[in-house]
């Protein structure tokens, strides 16, 4: 049998009996043992199933988009409102809690409000791995970078154990807990980076601990370490604060 | 949902390698919703379960048909654990690129290359047929489709094509022939 010539009608019909399931036990019996036996028979019936299933899966997909037709669509509306839902309720949480702080309850200071236009965490050190001893300060500082700053507290904190003085670990726990409003403890460890009079940081700390002391209304302190930083953001906030005692 | 009513297993096995039109369809509309909440629900869209459910669904009709599916779970089960496999795969393809080191990669390619080598040629071959089957004409794929899906005898289809029995029998040889014939053609020019 060549190997390109397609099969005669006899074996064709033969085959299809076969793999349609139309042959009875002997039969069957018969065409497998005469299978075994022709390794020719055998590949032109392997091609010939190729075939047959090829045909079968096509007609396959045509009728399984036939039957998607019939699924009830997922109410759209429903599954968005799902997730709709999710975010207007959100939504109307934080409005109720924005009005409700504002407003109602008229609790947004003057201070506040400069605080909220001013702060943005420390964007954080760009983190280039390999330097072994500096790995886990490193690996904190890619959650921090994720605004995962409880993670990242967690696992600075430890470090502090090694280099409690240390400038950049104490910067950016303070920077940490000033993300999670934990304004007490930033101040504390800002306050110990400020006392490194050599710091790179030092600038920033003094910008990020005026913030916190904003926050906390303390506006004396918060103008002490506002003008003790040579940022610019420093000094235009210390504008508006001159105005706020206006 | 859930329950086949009126099928038992034997008769939903029997359904899928007969193509029965009824009992697939009901597998289908059962199976597809859970599969549809599952990829909903992490990360997929509508679209794309379709798309993995039906992947799914061809690759549990194959694998019933070449009795690769023991009968020992129920035909959903086995159907939904394929598409939700096929949907993880999906996920992992994505976020693989990213985080599996190269050397890791490789040698996952290796050994999948490895498994599935014999099934990817049977694959391949079958999808140039696929194509070849989409050139034939029109009479030829309407024959062959009744023929050997729906499964009707060829008194049946002589009447739909208004040809006489013996004249269907012919064209269904005919139609096989040039279906070869245009698919050696198609992996000549590969």
């Amino acid at each position: 049998m060549s190997k390109n010539k397609y099969i005669s009608q006899e074996f064709q019909e033969t085959f299809e009996r076969y793999l349609m399931d139309n042959m009875n036990k002997e039969e069957t019996d018969g065409f497998i043992n005469k299978l075994e036996a022709d390794a020719d028979l055998k590949k032109a019936f392997q091609d010939f199933k190729q075939m047959f299933l090829a045909v079968e899966e096509e007609a396959l997909r045509e009728e399984l988009n036939t039957f998607h037709k019939d699924i009830p669509k997922l109410d759209i509306t429903h599954k968005k409102t799902n997730k709709t839902r999710f975010y207007l309720i959100a939504a109307s949480i934080t409005i109720f809690v924005f009005i409700g702080g504002s407003l109602f309850f008229n609790k947004q200071t003057p201070a506040d409000k400069l605080f909220a236009t001013y702060f943005s965490p420390d964007p954080g050190l760009p983190t280039v791995m390999g330097n072994s001893n500096n790995y886990k300060f490193y690996e904190a500082m890619v959650d921090y970078k994720q605004a995962n700053y409880k993670t990242a507290i967690e696992k600075w904190e430890p470090l502090l154990l090694e280099k409690p003085k240390n400038d950049t670990l104490n910067y950016f726990l303070g920077s940490a807990y000033l993300a999670e409003a934990n304004f007490d403890k930033a101040i504390t460890f800002l306050n110990v980076t400020t006392q490194n009079s050599k710091s790179v940081l030092l600038q920033d700390a003094y910008y990020y601990l005026g913030l916190s002391y904003l926050k906390q209304n303390n506006i004396k302190k918060a103008k002490e370490n506002f003008e003790k930083s040579s940022n610019e953001l420093s000094k235009e906030i210390l504008l508006q604060i001159t105005h706020l005692e206006r | 949902m859930g329950d086949n009513i009126g099928y038992n297993q034997d008769q939903i096995i029997k359904g899928f390698k007969q193509n029965d039109s009824s009992i697939l369809r009901t597998i289908y509309s059962n199976t597809y919703p859970k599969v549809r909440s599952h990829i909903l629900k992490n990360n997929g869209d509508e679209d794309q379960a379709k798309d993995v459910f039906q992947e799914a669904f061809v690759v549990c009709w194959r694998n019933i048909k070449d009795s690769k599916f023991s009968n020992t779970g129920s035909v959903e089960g086995y159907l939904y654990t394929i598409a939700k496999n096929k949907w993880t795969d999906y996920l992992r393809s994505a976020t693989y690129k990213k985080t599996v080191v190269k050397s890791k990669l490789t040698n996952l390619q290796i050994v999948a290359d490895n498994d599935l080598a014999d099934e990817d040629v049977a694959q391949e071959n079958i999808e140039v047929l696929k194509q070849a089957l989409s050139k034939l004409g029109e009479q030829c794929k309407t024959l062959l489709k009744q023929f050997y899906y729906e499964r009707k005898s060829m008194n049946e289809i002589s009447e739909t094509l208004n040809i006489t029995p013996a004249s269907a029998r012919n064209q269904k040889y005919r139609c096989m022939e040039k279906l070869k014939a245009l698919s050696l053609d198609l992996k000549k020019h590969e």
